[in-house]
Parts: structure tokens; sequence; C-alpha cells
């Protein structure tokens, strides 16, 4: 286990040295010169001089590339131009909303999506059944912007009963999680449903069933446990939606996190700060799918043994 | 597998996918994968064939044009003078969602065969020859997908900017990675089969092998993950659209309309009801497009 995750954690720390440079490079590329994007297209060639030696800009590029992977480990990402503070501290307000949102999403996500599946797969003709299987077909085909529109208009709007914007109350929560959420337990329940209807055929279950068991607690008994380490594997693999989603649904409902940091970095044209976001955005993917990995070795053992291999 | 390739397309589909149970499984897909023409498909390729349709009839069916204002007449609910009603500058919302077909197709499909005809030589050298290729080829795309689809098109279109190349452009780029992890499973469990050694042993050069047994053979799981990067492209172009940084205003791009509804979704809901639906047809379409096409295949594999 121990030589498992520590090959999990050198694989991430080169593909996070990786994606810095990568960022670094694009940014270079792409992102015009800092130094007209700051003082205009009016300054003189003097203050543009003194400018650009005071950023460090006029050094050779391989040096100012050192100097920014040496910043960016000790967690210095430099200086936001629209916030005027350091980008990690911007960054560090806009975490724990964002952070509360995804728990939130992935965790109900889980518990509504195995729930359903495992009642889908109870009686796989019943009109639960049929009727769930549509409903998934139709939530992975809804976007989520789309969903949380209809969902303020529904329960903010008509109902009244949830607030549609903020982060003042847990309550505001509800409605961003939600539609977040909604693909993801379609994607769960339709996995944890075949699972399920899977291990139901294997033969133990036909003895289980012959030595009385009840079939409810077969099914939670006997189905959960082969379910849960390819549900993990499946919140891993969504893990870039998820945090997609969480740009589009912030930017929905005023919510003040990472989505809404970016959105407002791309609309000031703050590159460092569009900079340090990626970076954290690729950092949230990568440890969301360490964790699940890490856990789902953990129930199913044969991920860590065939990863060893 | 023994690495995890990561990605957020829509379904773990195929050999690259880690889940065994992703498969279907079950008494209902075991009838429908008997039938000749699965329900999806129809359903799936019916959807679309409409909407391309609509699209290439736009300017002969819209009952308007989609960029005539008329401000004695905004907001007007759904009726029989405007079908699906008027928006905040009273144009007609049914006319601007056909013309709004044009972009969706537009801006998904040329860069969707890019990405098919780019990533397919990457895929199956990457599969097929294995050794530093694979090394190199895998390396490189598992980077790349670490960026979250939707972030790194965010960032992308404000780098580059947002006209119509841009957009293709950053489709191409975020698509890409997940396209040729695809092709590289697809053409590696292909390279292991008997046809293949057959042909390797009976003297077949590496190119006629590459494209006369792997190509033939994995074109066909290539169409059906090709037919789910639709659906995902179109849902980036209208999650752009709709965070105000893809396709602009007055072009009628459907997530451009949701965007422009915002202010008066909440007092006219029908601002937002026709676009969101029309977002999420398409998307519809193209899946069970994807879904049927597997199970098509299923019967001959």
């Amino acid at each position: 286990m121990l030589r498992f995750v520590l090959g999990r954690l050198v694989r991430i720390l080169v593909q996070v040295f990786c994606v810095v440079t990568l960022v670094f490079l694009l940014f270079r590329l792409a992102g015009g010169d800092p130094v007209t994007l700051l003082l205009g297209p009016d300054a003189t060639p003097q203050a543009a001089a003194q400018l650009r030696h005071e950023m460090g800009l006029d050094r050779p590029q391989l040096v100012q590339y050192g100097d920014f992977l040496l910043h960016a480990v000790t967690g210095d990402l430099g200086e936001s131009t629209s916030y005027s503070q350091p980008v990690t501290a911007v960054i560090v307000q806009a975490l724990p909303p964002t952070l509360s949102l995804m728990l939130l999403s992935v965790v109900s996500a889980v518990v509504v999506g195995v729930a359903a599946g495992l009642l889908a797969a109870f009686r796989p003709h019943g009109w639960f059944a049929r009727g769930s299987l549509l409903l998934w077909v139709a939530l992975l085909a809804v976007p989520n912007f789309w969903l949380g529109m209809v969902l303020v208009q529904v329960f903010a709007v008509q109902l009244q009963w949830l607030p549609a914007i903020g982060y003042e109350n847990p309550a505001s929560l509800v409605l961003p999680a939600t539609a977040i959420a909604a693909r993801l337990v379609a994607l769960i329940a339709r996995l944890t449903r075949s699972t399920t209807i899977e291990v139901l055929g294997e033969e133990f279950i036909a003895t289980a069933r012959a030595r009385g068991v009840s079939p409810a607690r077969l099914v939670v008994v006997h189905a959960l446990g082969p379910a849960l380490p390819h549900v993990l594997t499946m919140i891993g693999l969504q893990a870039g939606y998820l945090l997609g989603g969480a740009v589009v649904v912030e930017n929905l409902f005023s919510f003040p996190g990472m989505g809404s940091l970016l959105l407002s970095a791309v609309s000031g044209r703050d590159y460092p700060l569009m900079q340090g976001i990626t970076i954290f955005f690729v950092g949230g993917f990568l440890i969301i799918n360490l964790v699940t990995d890490l856990v789902a070795s953990r129930i199913d053992p044969r991920i860590r043994l065939g990863a060893g291999a | 597998m023994t690495t995890s390739p990561v990605t957020d397309a829509n379904e773990p589909t195929g050999p690259a996918a880690r889940t065994p149970a992703a498969e279907p499984v079950g008494a209902e897909t075991a009838t429908r994968r008997r039938a000749p023409w699965p329900l999806g498909l129809v359903v799936g390729g019916g959807i679309v064939a409409i909407v391309v349709l609509v699209a290439i009839l736009a300017p002969l069916i819209a009952p308007a044009d989609p960029n005539a204002q008329d401000l004695t007449g905004i907001l007007l609910p759904p009726g029989p003078g405007h079908l699906l009603g008027t928006d905040s500058l009273g144009r007609d919302i049914a006319s601007r969602i056909i013309h709004g077909a044009r972009f969706e197709l537009g801006l998904v499909l040329p860069p969707l065969l890019v990405t098919v005809l780019v990533a397919l030589p990457l895929g199956m050298a990457a599969g097929y020859v294995g050794r530093w290729v694979d090394k190199v080829v895998s390396a490189i795309s598992d980077t790349l997908l670490t960026f979250p689809s939707l972030v790194a098109a965010i960032v992308l279109v404000a780098l580059l900017g947002n006209g119509t190349v841009p957009l293709m452009v950053t489709l191409v780029v975020t698509q890409l990675p997940a396209m040729v992890r695809y092709v590289r499973g697809f053409a590696k469990q292909v390279s292991s089969s008997q046809y293949v050694l057959a042909a390797r042993s009976s003297g077949s050069s590496t190119p006629t092998i590459l494209r006369v047994h792997v190509l033939g053979n994995i074109l066909g799981q290539v169409l059906v993950i090709a037919s789910l990067f639709a659906s995902e492209a179109i849902l980036v172009i209208a999650a752009l659209g709709f965070l105000g940084v893809g396709v602009q205003p007055p072009n009628a791009e459907w997530g451009t309309m949701l965007s422009e509804g915002r202010i008066d979704f909440m007092n006219a809901p029908h601002v937002m009801i026709a676009p969101g639906a029309a977002i999420a047809l398409l998307i519809l379409g193209f899946n069970l497009l994807g879904d049927g096409l597997r199970d098509r295949l299923d019967t001959r594999g």
C-alpha cells in the first residue's frame, strides 16, 4: 500500500511540474506583453523599460522560467493586477465556498445516486426502474446552467423556498449543488444499477436466497461492496466536469468561489490571477483523482495490485 | 490497462474505461442488442438529422429575421404571432432558435473532424507501435487531460479571443488529448488480436496492418466516441456563450441566448426555456446516437 501511495504521489508531482511549465509557456506565448497591458498603449518607452526591469521581464526567458518555478514552489504565484494583492491570497479567499460546494455536490450525488441505482436494480422491470432509466438519460443531456435556471425559477421565484443567489447561509448551497450534482447522480445510479444486476446474477446470491436471506438485505450487503469502487472511479473520471461545472454554476448563482474569480480575472485581463487559478483547478483535479483512487484501492485491493504490476 | 487515463468525456466507453460495469448489462439491453435498429439509435439519429436539416434550411423555415428587433413587443409570452414568444429586444425566439442550430453544428462539427483526423494517427501509433511512441504520446495526453476542459476552454478563449476560429481551435485543443487516449486504447486492443498477429506473421508491412486491420476495426468505436464528444463540445460552446465569453450577441447561439435572458428569466421564464431545451435536445440526440451505435456494433462483435 505504501509503495502504491508513494508511486501515485511521485506521478502527481511530475504532472504538477509539467502543468506549471505548460501554463507558463501558454501565458508567455499567447498572453501578450504584460507591460503594455498594465500601462496602456500611451506609455513612454522609458516608463515601459523601467517597469519591464522591475518585473524582471528583461531577463532571459529561461531565467524567468526558473524564477517562476522557484516562486511557485514556495506558493508565490505573483501579484494579481486587478486585486493588487498576491495571487495566492486572492485564491485562498475564494477556496472555502468552492470546496463546500464541491463536497456537498459529490456527497449528495453519491448518496442519491447509489440509492437510486440499488432501487432500480432491485426490481429491474418495475415502474421505478423503467422511469428512472429515462430520467437518467434526460439528466445527462441537461446542461447544469440551464438546470440551475429552472431550479431558480421553481424553488426561488415560484415557491420561494430557497435563495437564488449569494453565499450567506447554508441554504444558498442547495440549488447550486443540485445543479452540479445532477449529472453525477445519473452516472452513479446507472453504474450502481448495472453492477448490482450483475452481482445479483452470481451463484452465491442464489445460495443466499435459498438460505432465506431477505432480498433487501441481499442488495444492501452483497451489491453495495462491488459497486463502490466503480462509483469512486466514476467520481475521478468526472472530476473535470465537476470543476468546470463549478465555474458556470457559481457564475449563475453569483457564488463567491473559484469559478466566479476565474471569470472576473478573465474580464479584468488579470493574467497572473488566471494563471494561478488554472494551476489551482488542475491541482483540484489531481487531488480528487488521488483521493478516489486511494479509497477505491483500499476497498478493492485488485486496483492497487493491478496498478503496481 | 495499468495506467488510469483521466477524462471528463461523457461516458467511459470501450477499452479505455476501467469500469467493466459501465458496459450495459441486464435483460432490457440484451433484447435491445438483438434488435437490428435499437430505439436509441433511431431516436438519437432522428434528433440529430432534424437539427442538421433545420440548420441547413434555417432562412427558409424561420418565421422572422432572427435579429429583427420590435421594441413595441418585448418579452411577449408564446402565442400565435410568436410561437415561442419574444425576448427583451422583441426578437422572435423561435427564429433565433432555428438560426442558432447553425452556430451549434457549425462550431462543433468541423473541430470534431479535425480532432478525429489528428487523433487517429497519434493514437494508432501509440497503441500499435507501443514502446517509446506510446510513452511520449501518453505522457503528453495525460498531462493535458488534467486540465478541466471548461476551465481550459475559458482560459484559451481569454488568450486567443472569441471569434469563430479561436473557438474552434479551443475545442480541438481541449478534446484532442481524450480522443488520442480513446484511439490508443482501441488500437492497443486490436493489435493483440488474432487477425493482426496472422497478418503480421504472413509478412504484411506495418503501414498496411495499420491501414487495413487496425483502422478498419476501430473506426466504428471511434464513431461512437465522436458522437459523445459532439455532445460534450456543444455543452462547452453553450457554456462559453452562457458565460459571455463565447459567441457574442446579437448572434443567436443558444447559450448566448440564455445569457441574454438572465436579466429577465425570473419574470419571463419563456426566454430561457426554449434555448435550454434546444441545447438539451441536441445533446440528448448525440448521446443516444452514440449509445445506439455502440449497441449496434456490439451485435457484430
